[in-house]
């Protein structure tokens, strides 16, 4: 490189110009080059300017028209020559007036093509586990490519990298290298194509040779940006621009008051210097810089850029801020420089929303935040919806975030899970989502399904699982439309369901059409809704070029569709052209440099956001790096120095931060510490009035009007017209634990869903074994057969099929109901000494008058036998823990005695009353020391006759009780007779009024 | 030569025993309770190591790039960070003579020029530290271990952490694996595991349990193999609890008790003589008469019978009753309390060899399902398309013994 040096003096004396730090750039740019040709505004169209980015040449042309207010100008020629595709550097080479070389460039690979045939190398090495993974190792090895060409590296270097001792580990990366360092170029080859980074030193290199021979006549001017310096072959040609006859070349804040030695001691982290590395390319001292406008602009905070310059000081040199005092720097530094230290980021997210809302209050000004953080970014633009203000963030966002990403990735996703509850739900209900059909009609659909059909246990897998749990609510609208549903997406969740491999490209088409049909309106094509808007153009194009190079994809599992197609949909970055509002903007650091807003807010100015921590290099370590000829890591952090130096001088810059993030206490930024230290040594405080004002606004905001005052315990007294006149005996009990449960469900009306997916828990497994416990008596009810357990266990496996029980939860049932079996028959034998069934699963219903009309009790009993002396016994099973015989005693279990006293009174189905003798609890946990175990509730002191008439009295007096208008349904009324479930504790907010201690008795 | 543990003991002078504990040149153990200081020890060691050493070059000091702090919170670490910050900015712009009082209190004697020109300089550099200043969790340090090498450890360049929800689901999917094992094949000594937890646990509480064993699984691993037992076998393992317990682990507990009821024709007699007592006494004897009879009268039955007959031996708590009979039955049948007393002995051992075999199958059981859990975990997580994986002391312990290397080239 250094070769090109001694040519330069065929040229003149290097032209170098500076435009302050503290200067918005374009605009002072702009400024100079329309005096320049104010004679004759013709030749503006003569200048060449070359700029970083594509942004950055539409952030000059605006300073242009600005400046121009709106009077038609003819625009010099823009050239982004930094991080631009190299369709673009050819066509600019090929547009220029004098090119007289021949550039024979071969046609770079995309990045999506390279990443695929990588992954697809890496995978035929067998370097990774599965091909979704292959595709992350080669994005990362893409980087690694684009990383040495950039610095034109050869890969020799890498074979004698390491220390003898530690070769052997380092053989392994080697090999794994090989991919790049062997197989690719033969790739490369074969396909006729070269890399990007390969491609741009080509062209970069033809440019330069060919201006070195033909130097243009008309001015050419470059913008020396940092980013632009880091690749060599860039700052090659910008080096060459300053020495062009009417070549220039503009520096974005070169610090001019830096002293000798400190600029001497830059370090690879110092936002000077890749600046200094420019000014040694070109040959040129500090001294040498011209500065390029020599007006004097009033806005400039000069002690602010004597601040940051100061604070930005090498290491080496920082014992001297002990001796800064006032006369260095003065306290004007500070006008128009504001910190707010927030708790958390939502808080500062307010923050800056608020200081947003206000620059609104002068008319015409412009506000902008500045962060890397995107998360913050999305805070605050939430925030702003606040005063119906809506900006996009411009930093951007991957298009996994985004509607038509997430519809994308919902639809694989419901395919892959086939139809489980939760993902199908998300998939219906997405904004996308249309099927044809109205919305409201969509809308009474999907939440009938939710409801209905997906509550409970998942149903079985797909369309024949959804339609088997929709067949059992006989309503023939939803079966159809299930049918309908099925046969737009057949096509694709059929795929999904292949165990075997399947083509990628086949599940890719599949998966773009399905998503467009779904999306279909009554009147507009989904394809229409898809792909429009910035994102959808950004899918469309990117899934266009997915299908050009799907044939690159190995075929593959469709279980691995989903995170293959999710790991190249979230590598797409959509950034919206322009921002949704004239004065306001939300911009990454990439889009800020260079731009300019009459007040940069700088967000989340915390170590590890701003500077993000370098990425870890998976390949090599920091002095391999170096040893290689790789810039080191710092390379990113002396970028964002120089972008944080930048935009911190302008006229009205405020920096927030919070102190906590995800719970955890943050650092500030180094540089924030640096200022603050610098500060320190002057002797300055840093006012917070900013702080207290805005922190201040955000805490008013969310407050409420009046002080919050906790609920007292819900004492609601509907009239006695309201309240229920029928109860089963379960719900009595319920009734007498906790009232308020029964005004809930009976008054009010409410009941709780079942969640989605749930897992098959106590209550379905308590069926599951009366189920079967019920036909094997039904069955039996005079003798019991040779092989009664066998019999009892088929009975079981007929229920689970029945209940379709997942396997999962069979496995843990079986087991236990096994040893159910065996108990419960050997108990029955038993108990068949004394008694014989009568009846199962028998329905009661029994009314008596009470104060507030009739009362009906209704109720079921598992079993009732008959004694050999004609009197009855009811049993009821319990699969857990039956209820204390002291619980009984109380009356706080009635469900038997209730029973009992329905049978007495000839309350039963089919039975004549009769007396009752005795009732049984049978417990059939399956578990513990006795897994089935037949309980008696009657004893000597408390005999049924005695059981039958405290529980007539105590019905009676319940319901004449709530017979009362004045009775309230209170919520539990008794700490210690709390029911073990509700479903209502959240409505009735216990824990708001229910301090532990001071559930006292109410009722 | 007094013994310099000894000594450190015996001084009480907290700050000279401070001083001692952040010597750089020192290793050292700090055991404090709260608020004694422990972060500010741990600070001053980090800065004096910073620092030139006493007549030594100023390139005598450590590179910050080259210090390690774990911590085992992230609140700590950033704590560490936030004060070793604060402490340097105050040193830069420090007086002279602050600064050098400082000094001498840190370092235990008079800083030269030339520490007091990098003191001064340290903030900065300290900021500018290549990769940062290396405070951090375990946790993070390990991770970015495995990030530096993912290569070597095997794992996709910036994988991600598990979260705990995805962690269960894992799980879970592992337990389903099994269970579709089982129910292929329930003869399968894996089925037979299986089975035997379930009849103690729900689904829920499995699990649970599973986590737990999950959370531990580099200290299973370690000690599956160190019994011999690779890659989700268990067996050496299980036979060792075996050992361990001076059991068989061939016998069954129906092997156990197959031999329950053969009494001699003498202790058979004894216990008849007995019960003919009991049945004659007290109500309590007639009580345990009605425990023994059946055993001895249903012969064929008596496994079955055993825990409902050792009631009359027992009391509640499952030791041996001390009064076996009444009085007035001890003077009908004098011999009551010796024949009693012996079956009650014979009854004991086997109910403790029962125990100790029940409480062995059990682990067994749970080993075996634990190894399988394991295996399966590591598989799953391989293959997963995510390539969520959490970190675990033990993966990466064994990883950093094969890549020795790093700990010469800093990390990042």
């Amino acid at each position: 490189m250094d070769e090109l040096q001694p040519e330069f003096s065929e040229f003149q004396e290097p032209h170098v110009y500076n435009i302050t730090a503290g200067l918005s750039f374009v605009d002072v740019l702009a400024k100079e080059i329309l005096k320049q040709t104010v004679d004759n505004p013709l030749f503006l169209s003569d200048y060449t300017i070359l700029l970083p980015s594509r942004r950055a040449c539409r952030t000059l042309q605006e300073a242009f028209l600005r400046l121009s207010h709106g009077a038609a100008i003819l625009l010099p020629t823009m050239r982004p020559i930094g991080d631009v595709d190299a369709d673009e550097m050819a066509m600019f080479l090929a547009s220029e007036k004098d090119v007289v070389e021949n550039i024979d460039v071969p046609p770079s690979i995309s990045k999506l093509e390279r990443q695929l045939l990588l992954a697809q190398t890496i995978q035929k090495a067998e370097m990774a586990q599965s091909f979704d993974q292959a595709v992350a190792l080669a994005q990362e090895l893409g980087r690694f490519l684009d990383e040495v060409q950039t610095e034109g590296l050869s890969f020799d270097g890498l074979l004698n990298l390491v220390p003898e001792e530690f070769a052997s580990h380092w053989q392994k990366t080697l090999s794994f290298l090989q991919i790049v360092t062997t197989h690719w170029p033969n790739i490369l080859k074969s396909r006729g194509v070269i890399d990007y980074a390969e491609s741009r030193n080509l062209l970069l290199k033809a440019q330069i040779k060919t201006w070195k021979n033909h130097p243009p006549k008309t001015p050419i001017i470059a913008v020396g940006d940092t980013l632009t310096s880091t690749v060599p072959a860039a700052l090659e040609l910008l080096a060459l621009v300053a020495h062009l006859p009417q070549g220039m070349l503009i520096l974005p804040g070169l610090d001019e008051g830096m002293d000798e030695i400190s600029w001497s001691k830059i370090s690879e982290d110092h936002p000077q210097f890749y600046i200094k590395k420019l000014l040694e390319k070109v040959g040129i001292s500090r001294g040498g810089v011209k500065s390029w406008s020599l007006d004097e602009d009033k806005s400039l905070n000069k002690e602010r850029v004597r601040l940051i310059s100061e604070a930005m000081r090498p290491a080496d040199t920082t014992e001297n801020w002990r001796n800064l005092t006032l006369d260095d720097i003065s306290e004007h530094a500070l006008v128009g420089l504001a910190r707010v230290d927030c708790d958390t980021p939502q808080e500062e997210a307010d923050v800056i929303a608020f200081i947003m809302r206000e620059a609104l209050e002068t008319p015409g000004k412009t506000c902008a935040l500045i962060t890397p953080d995107r998360r913050l970014a999305r805070r605050v633009s939430l925030s702003l919806r606040r005063w119906d203000i809506h900006i996009d963030d411009s930093g951007g966002q991957p298009l996994t975030e985004l509607s038509v990403g997430t519809w994308l990735m919902l639809v694989a996703e419901m395919a892959a899970e086939e139809l489980a509850p939760v993902t199908l739900l998300s998939f219906l209900k997405h904004p996308l989502m249309s099927a044809a059909m109205s919305p409201h009609e969509l809308r009474d659909r999907v939440q009938f399904l939710d409801a209905y059909v997906l509550r409970g246990p998942r149903p079985s897998k797909g369309f024949a699982g959804l339609h088997t749990a929709a067949a059992k609510l006989e309503k023939k609208e939803t079966g159809d439309w299930l049918k309908y549903l099925e046969d737009q997406i057949k096509e694709f969740t059929d795929m999904m369901a292949k165990p075997s491999e399947v083509s990628f490209r086949d599940l890719l088409t599949a998966h773009i059409r399905i998503s467009e049909v779904l999306a279909n309106t009554v009147d507009i094509p989904g394809a229409a809704r898809l792909w429009k808007g910035e994102a959808g153009e950004a899918a469309s194009l990117f899934l266009g070029d997915l299908l050009n190079v799907a044939e690159d994809v190995p075929n593959l599992k469709p279980e691995h569709y989903v995170s293959l197609i999710g790991t190249l949909l979230k590598s797409q970055t959509v950034r919206p052209r322009y921002g949704a509002h004239p004065r306001l903007s939300i911009l990454g650091q990439i889009e800020a440099r260079l731009y300019c807003a009459d007040m940069v807010i700088l967000g989340g100015v915390n170590e590890g956001v701003w500077p993000a921590l370098p990425a870890h290099d998976p390949w090599m370590s920091r002095p391999m790096r170096k040893a290689f000829g790789l810039p080191s890591p710092e390379k990113s952090i002396s970028l964002a120095a120089h972008d944080f130096a930048q935009v911190s001088t302008a006229s009205e810059v405020i920096i927030t931060r919070s102190k906590k993030l995800d719970g955890t206490p943050t650092v500030p930024a180094r540089w924030l510490l640096r200022i603050e230290t610098v500060l320190k040594a002057i002797g300055i405080n840093w006012p917070d009035v900013a702080a207290l004002k805005y922190r201040s606004w955000v805490k008013k905001m969310d407050m409420p009007k009046d002080p919050p005052k906790p609920i007292s315990r819900p004492a609601p007294t509907p009239p006695v017209a309201a309240r229920p006149r029928k109860l089963s005996v379960t719900r009595i009990e319920a009734w007498m634990r906790d009232p308020y449960q029964i005004y809930a469900q009976y008054v009010l009306g409410l009941g709780a869903l079942d969640p989605l997916d749930a897992d098959p828990g106590g209550a379905e497994r308590g069926t599951f074994i009366h189920a079967a416990l019920e036909c094997f008596i039904k069955k039996y009810p005079e003798e019991m057969p040779e092989d009664s357990v066998e019999n009892l266990l088929t009975f079981g496996r007929d229920a689970l099929k029945e209940m379709r029980i997942p396997q999962e939860v069979e496995a843990f049932w079986w087991p236990r109901f096994e040893k159910i079996a065996y108990e419960f028959v050997r108990e029955e034998n038993l108990w068949r000494l004394e008694a014989k069934p009568y009846l199962t699963e028998v329905s009661a219903e029994w009314q008596f008058e009470a104060e507030g009309g009739p009362f009906i009790v209704r109720g079921k009993a598992d079993r009732i036998d008959k004694c050999y002396d004609e009197t009855y016994v009811i049993i009821d099973y319990k699969s857990g823990t039956p209820p204390t015989s002291s619980d009984v005693r109380q009356g706080l279990s009635p469900q038997l005695p209730l029973e009992a006293l329905m049978l007495e009174k000839g309350g039963f189905d089919d039975i004549p009353s009769g007396k009752v003798k005795d009732l049984f609890y049978w417990k059939v946990s399956g578990s513990g020391q006795k897994p089935v175990e037949r309980k008696a509730l009657t004893s000597k002191d408390f005999p049924i006759e005695k059981i039958i008439l405290d529980v007539d009295q105590g019905l009676k007096a319940l319901v004449g009780k709530f017979d009362n208008v004045e009775t309230p349904y209170f919520s539990h009324p008794r700490a210690e007779a709390r029911p073990r479930f509700s479903d209502f504790d959240h409505l009735s907010r216990v824990k708001e009024w229910g301090v532990a201690s001071d559930e006292e008795d109410v009722g | 030569m007094t013994n310099p543990f000894i000594e450190e003991h015996l001084e009480d002078n907290p700050n000279l025993r401070q001083a001692r504990a952040s010597d750089p040149e020192r290793s050292v153990w700090v055991g404090a309770s709260a608020g004694t200081g422990k972060t500010k020890v741990l600070t001053d060691r980090v800065l004096r190591l910073m620092l030139p050493r006493l007549g030594l070059p100023r390139e005598s000091a450590t590179p910050s790039s080259k210090i390690l702090c774990l911590t085992f919170t992230k609140t700590a670490a950033a704590e560490m960070s936030n004060r070793i910050h604060e402490r340097l900015s105050a040193w830069s712009v420090k007086p002279d003579v602050e600064l050098k009082k400082e000094l001498t209190a840190l370092i235990g004697a008079e800083p030269s020029q030339e520490i007091m020109e990098e003191a001064r300089r340290l903030f900065a550099r300290v900021l500018d530290t290549p990769g940062g200043l290396k405070i951090m969790t375990l946790h993070s340090f390990c991770q970015s271990v495995l990030k530096r090498f993912p290569v070597e450890a095997g794992l996709p360049p910036h994988f991600q952490l598990i979260d705990e929800k995805s962690a269960i689901e894992y799980l879970q999917k592992c337990l389903h694996n099994i269970i579709r094992e089982v129910q292929e094949d329930p003869k399968s000594d894996l089925a037979r595991a299986f089975n035997h937890l379930t009849l103690f646990l729900n689904p829920d509480e499995m699990s649970d349990l599973m986590q737990q064993i999950m959370s531990k699984r580099s200290l299973l691993t370690e000690i599956f193999k160190y019994q011999g037992d690779f890659e989700g076998s268990a067996e050496n393992t299980i036979k060792q609890v075996y050992v361990a317990l001076k059991l068989d682990p061939k016998m069954t507990e129906k092997d156990l008790f197959s031999r329950i009821g053969n009494l001699t024709d003498q202790e058979e007699i004894g216990l008849k003589e007995a019960l003919e007592a009991l049945l004659k006494g007290s109500k309590t004897d007639q009580k345990k008469a009605a425990f023994i009879q059946p055993w001895l009268e249903q012969k064929e039955d008596r496994v079955r019978l055993f825990d409902f007959y050792a009631q009359a031996f027992f009391t509640q708590k499952g030791e041996i009753q001390k009064t076996h009979a009444t009085k007035g039955t001890v003077e009908t049948f004098p011999d009551i309390l010796n024949v009693m007393q012996k079956e009650a002995e014979r009854l004991k051992f086997l109910q403790d060899m029962r125990k100790t075999l029940r409480f062995a199958d059990l682990n067994s059981s749970l080993l075996r399902i634990a190894s399988e859990m394991v295996g399966r975990y590591e598989f799953i997580k391989n293959i997963d398309p995510c390539w969520i994986m959490k970190i675990l002391s033990l993966k990466h312990r064994l990883f950093y013994q094969k890549i020795k290397w790093c700990i010469g080239y800093p990390l990042s």
